[in-house]
């Protein structure tokens, strides 16, 4: 038994190590700034608190498209859109359940986590598909 | 284990938990919390044997370097677990307790995975594995 490589495990969720950083540091501040405001040392609305997300989700569509420039450039068109692609899917899906969770935090109660987590199971299908493509 | 079986195994607990993590939010099943986090459990501990047992046997062999990566991703696990456990208790039984006390393991356990990844140890792994 072993564990995944951290190549493999880029390959498999379609993220660098460069991206999965930048989302770890998103989670870190987020997640900070989270705990300050449920123990009501601070009072932002959870739009703003979820503006991190939204600046790392940003920099991760920079660093997609800048892939998928310099792929094209160097002839290799069909590998960057299909990359292009998952990860157009990620980023969209990830976006969606970010706003679905600050909307059900702040205006739309009525919405239950099955409807937020929506996305989420979005995630798990394309992850599937991606993990039997692995070799 | 291969690739695939391990991507699978990691895949479906995955998806458990989030299932179970809905309904338990939703408040359709009024599940333990700690019932709740079980596959979580499980993948940590699977993790931890896994990378532990590297570790161990990187220790053993005393005259090559030890493998920095596999300790710190040991570390981030082991932090993970505790904060899954503070959390559960603080949403079970200890309704005071701060978050910033039940958030702070996660923050350690985000930075040794982030130095997992980022900190160019792995050329003194790959120096002791070949």
């Amino acid at each position: 038994m072993r564990l995944l490589e951290l190549g493999e495990l880029c390959r498999w969720i379609n993220f660098t190590p460069v991206e999965l950083s930048l989302l770890m540091s998103a989670t870190l501040i987020f997640s900070f700034l989270a705990a300050l405001k449920l123990d009501g040392i601070i009072n932002p609305s959870w739009w703003s608190l979820f503006a991190v997300y939204f600046v790392a989700d940003g920099m991760l569509c920079y660093f997609a498209l800048i892939v998928f420039i310099r792929l094209c450039f160097v002839g290799q068109c069909k590998i960057a859109a299909i990359r292009a692609l998952w990860s157009f899917f990620q980023l969209l899906a990830l976006l969606a359940l970010k706003q679905l969770l600050c909307s059900k935090y702040d205006s739309h109660k009525q919405l239950t986590y099955s409807e937020v987590f929506t996305p989420l199971y979005g995630i798990l299908v394309i992850l599937m598909i991606r993990a039997c493509q692995m070799r | 284990m291969t690739t695939l079986q391990m991507s699978l195994v990691i895949w479906s607990l995955c998806a458990t938990f989030i299932a179970m993590l809905a309904f338990r939010l939703d408040e359709k099943h009024h599940w333990n919390w700690f019932g709740v986090f079980i596959p979580m459990f499980i993948l940590d501990l699977k993790l931890l044997a896994i990378a532990g047992y590297e570790v161990y046997t990187g220790f053993r062999r005393q005259l090559e370097p030890t493998c920095p990566r596999e300790s710190l991703f040991v570390l981030g696990v082991i932090s993970k677990t505790t904060f899954q456990i503070l959390l559960c208790l603080r949403l079970e039984y200890l309704a005071n307790l701060p978050w910033t006390v039940v958030l702070a393991p996660f923050w350690i356990a985000i930075i040794f995975f982030q130095a997992n990844i980022l900190v160019p140890l792995n050329y003194f792994c790959d120096g002791s594995a070949e």
